[in-house]
């Protein structure tokens, strides 16, 4: 029976939540507003929810720039190249040290975390790539950084609840090691490696310091380095004086970094709604036993 | 035997951990390695400075590589005028020279952490722009050009030409680590603006003096009493760069992190934020606080809400950029209200010598990585950048463009924009960069004066002008006292500069905004900044400079 306490608690929860996701929705209502926007509009203050002015006027300049779409494009191959690579590489190394039977493995453990404490440098790091002939190269972004202490730590936990008699039984039919990984294993791990397959993706995606460092041609930079150059770079040159005169063209500064975060981030919004829940349950693996 | 086991993997990974700490340690040490080649340049140590005489030839000369040549260049991308491959003017430099300039872009924002990077990993390429601020070891890494000024023969011939001091190019040693621009004049666009619109209601004149400024802006707050008619954008650093000339100081940015500089009216070395001067020019920000003229918000406020106060009637006046205000005008009408914005000339007071600002004729921008003396080519690449920076006629086609097609010259002899890139009908002067990648900074090594006046528009060219009219421009033309220090030196004072500046950004706005008195307080003040390492700087600043202007003798 629903008591009258019961629904009041529910209509007041509702309203909370409602309060909530207008409170964490509204700036990005406003940035999305402001990209649509007259630089006038947004001088006066005018601009809340809903543009005002509307012109596609940033949206045309930054579209009209190709090193947008071809950052785009090194964006969405740097992202597949480096999710898979690394999904494959901390899968077969998470379930190498998933077993407690394997020698050294504690060593091995320590090592890994000793890692995490101890960096080698940016300079050391970048004299290595050179040597391997990487720079410029996408093997540059792809390798180092390949398998994630906190994914590498999950997923062990996660190929640890496995029981072990599966494995023992397909050993008895006849799998070899790999076999029972690739048809064992695997299939029953879909929600981490929807979980770890999400955090590398989100990570690549954002990522713009690695292609920093190691690119050298701007054919090869990310999108997210060509916004944060957009971003920054835009305040640092005004500062010195360099006034572009976009602003009488109706658009400004802010019109275009917002238009360029809005370009950025549209992906990434469309995807997150449908792995979401994995997600949640990734940040709850590893603390939730049986 | 269990505990047998144990013990051992303890020794392991013990080992392990040793061994990769050892590895990391020996490769911190391998970068300058790289650069061991440049020997040449480290021998050299401090001493008498040498005088370098060179045979400067009666024209600049012209030269183009018997064979291809490629030389790489770091290349500083600003954010208005992005890097295209299909620039015109990279094919331009090859036919001209039959050398290839290869490319590498680094975005403005990074690039002196770019620049410091590639050189401690032995990685840059020949010719590095914007060297200046990134504060490398140049004695490792960096070519010194004092011996092979005689290879360089159009930048020579420039330096005479513009009567350029070649002594801004050295250090306390005499060597030479940056190639420097040379303008042959400097153009001042910065100054500060007020309602053109409310003084003519005032029936005011345009202000010559803080004091006039001070009633402009009082009657502004009489009529507006909701508003703080000065609000500045950029922080303080900022205002002070704009007001300190008025008071005879040099803050903001106006001088570098240990805020110690030579006046270039005076010639006096000071550490300017505990000077008498400084303590003026607060007492004036004082007052302006204590009338409820200054926006206590203009520390942290953003550019879009400082735009909103100005357009909105909440402030009235600002320091900015020429064309800086035009946005904000444009906003203000269509919201249907009328406002103008007029530059103002530099503003005496009592403090004041008689001048207000400095500019410069360009600075001391490239370097080249000393790793190019061990090309067998070494010479040509030495040429190359010669013809490159300082050659007239490269540089008119790098600047300039084509002429008739990009630029057109008049009856006056004046040189004006093809009428897509005029500035004079609201183009940005940008345009022509972003689209053929002429007139960009990094590459202008020479410019002569009516180049200079080309990407301005009659507005700025009028203000230029009645500011130099006024004699109060003078051109900042010192040695930059941390060239006179070495490494280790500058390694040394460097520690204490930044908790030392922390200190006195945070009194100085206390002292604006009456937390701290300016005549109860200030000689604590002082005192404080003294015991930060001001005192122990200075004295030590002018030791060296002295020593500098004796080897210059």
């Amino acid at each position: 029976m629903i008591t009258r306490g019961y629904k009041i608690f529910k209509y007041t929860n509702y309203a909370f939540m409602v309060f909530v996701i207008l409170l964490t929705l509204t700036p990005f209502l406003n940035v999305v507003s402001m990209s649509f926007s007259s630089n006038s509009a947004i001088i006066l203050g005018e601009v809340g929810i809903i543009p005002k002015g509307f012109n596609l006027g940033a949206y045309k300049r930054v579209l009209a720039d190709p090193y947008f779409f071809t950052g785009y494009k090194n964006t969405i191959v740097y992202t597949c190249c480096s999710t898979l690579v690394s999904l494959f590489m901390t899968t077969i190394c998470a379930y190498a040290l998933s077993k407690k039977r394997l020698t050294g493995r504690k060593a091995i453990m320590s090592l890994i975390i000793l890692t995490m404490i101890i960096s080698g440098g940016l300079v050391p790091n970048f004299i290595l790539i050179k040597s391997l002939g990487w720079i410029n190269k996408i093997w540059a972004i792809i390798i180092p950084g390949a398998i994630s202490h906190w994914n590498l730590f999950i997923t062990i936990a996660f190929f640890q609840t496995l029981p072990n008699s599966l494995e023992e039984a397909a050993e008895i039919d006849g799998l070899n090691p790999i076999q029972i990984f690739a048809k064992i294993v695997l299939p029953l791990s879909k929600p981490i490696l929807a979980t770890i397959t999400l955090y590398y993706a989100v990570s690549s995606w954002n990522n713009w310091f690695g292609p920093w460092v190691y690119m050298t041609t701007k054919d090869k930079y990310p999108v997210t380095l060509y916004l944060r150059s957009l971003i920054v770079g835009a305040e640092l040159a005004a500062r010195e004086g360099d006034v572009d005169a976009m602003q009488k063209a109706g658009f400004s500064p802010t019109t275009i970094r917002t238009a360029t975060i809005v370009l950025v981030s549209f992906p990434i919004l469309m995807v997150y709604p449908f792995i979401q829940k994995y997600f949640v349950k990734g940040v709850m693996i590893g603390s939730i036993k049986g | 035997m269990k505990k047998k086991r144990k013990t051992l993997q303890r020794i392991i990974v013990v080992f392990m951990a040793v061994a990769m700490i050892a590895g990391i340690l020996a490769a911190c040490g391998g970068g300058s390695k790289q650069n061991e080649t440049t020997t040449g340049a480290e021998e050299k140590t401090t001493g008498k400075a040498e005088e370098t005489t060179v045979q400067v030839p009666n024209k600049p000369s012209t030269w183009v590589s018997d064979s291809k040549l490629e030389v790489t260049m770091l290349f500083h991308e600003e954010a208005n005028t992005p890097y295209k491959a299909e620039w015109p003017i990279w094919k331009y430099i090859e036919d001209m020279t039959n050398v290839k300039l290869k490319v590498q872009v680094s975005p403005a924002t990074d690039h002196i952490n770019k620049v410091k990077l590639l050189l401690s990993a032995g990685s840059a390429p020949d010719i590095i722009t914007r060297i200046g601020s990134a504060g490398v070891k140049y004695e490792e890494t960096i070519l010194d050009i004092a011996p092979y000024l005689d290879k360089m023969p159009n930048m020579m011939s420039a330096i005479n030409k513009f009567k350029y001091d070649i002594k801004l190019m050295k250090n306390a040693d005499g060597r030479i680590f940056q190639l420097p621009q040379l303008f042959e004049v400097g153009i001042q666009t910065h100054a500060l603006f007020i309602r053109s619109d409310l003084r003519k209601e005032f029936g005011m004149e345009v202000p010559k003096t803080v004091d006039d400024l001070f009633d402009y802006m009082k009657k502004c707050k009489e009529k507006y009493p909701d508003s703080f008619p000065l609000s500045q954008i950029w922080k303080e650093d900022h205002l002070y760069y704009g007001l300190g000339p008025s008071f005879g100081t040099w803050l903001g940015w106006n001088v570098g992190q240990d805020q110690i500089d030579i006046s270039p009216i005076t010639g006096e070395i000071k550490h300017w934020p505990s000077s008498n001067e400084t303590r003026e020019m607060l007492r004036y920000l004082n007052k302006l606080h204590k009338n409820g003229l200054i926006d206590p918000e203009f520390v942290t406020q953003t550019d879009d809400a400082w735009k909103n106060k100005m357009a909105t009637n909440k402030a009235f006046v600002s320091w900015h950029w020429m064309g800086s205000m035009d946005d904000v005008v444009k906003a203000a009408k269509e919201a249907g209200n009328d406002i103008e914005f007029e530059p103002v000339l530099p503003l005496d007071s009592s403090v004041t010598h008689g001048w207000s600002c400095k500019t410069w004729r360009g600075g001391l921008v490239w370097g080249i990585n000393a790793a190019i003396k061990d090309n067998p080519r070494f010479d040509d690449i030495l040429k190359f950048i010669d013809i490159l920076y300082y050659n007239k006629e490269m540089q008119e086609r790098l600047y300039l463009g084509i002429k008739d097609e990009h630029y057109t010259e008049d009856t006056g002899g004046n040189l004006l924009r093809a009428e897509k890139y005029d500035v004079n009908k609201g183009v940005s002067s940008n345009l022509i960069k972003r689209d053929f990648g002429i007139s960009l900074n990094d590459l202008n090594g020479y410019r002569e004066k009516k180049w200079a006046y080309i990407d301005y528009d009659k507005r700025t060219l009028d203000f230029v002008s009645a500011l130099v009219d006024s004699g109060k421009v003078t051109i900042s033309e010192n040695v930059d006292l941390r060239s006179l220090l070495t490494n280790e030196e500058s390694e040394r004072f460097s520690v204490k500069n930044a908790p030392r500046k922390e200190y006195i950004d945070s009194m100085m706005l206390n002292f604006i905004f009456g937390r701290n008195n300016i005549d109860n307080d200030w000689d604590a003040y002082v005192k404080e900044c003294e015991n930060k390492g001001s005192k122990e700087l200075l004295e030590f600043y002018k030791k060296k400079y002295e020593e500098y202007k004796a080897n210059q003798k």
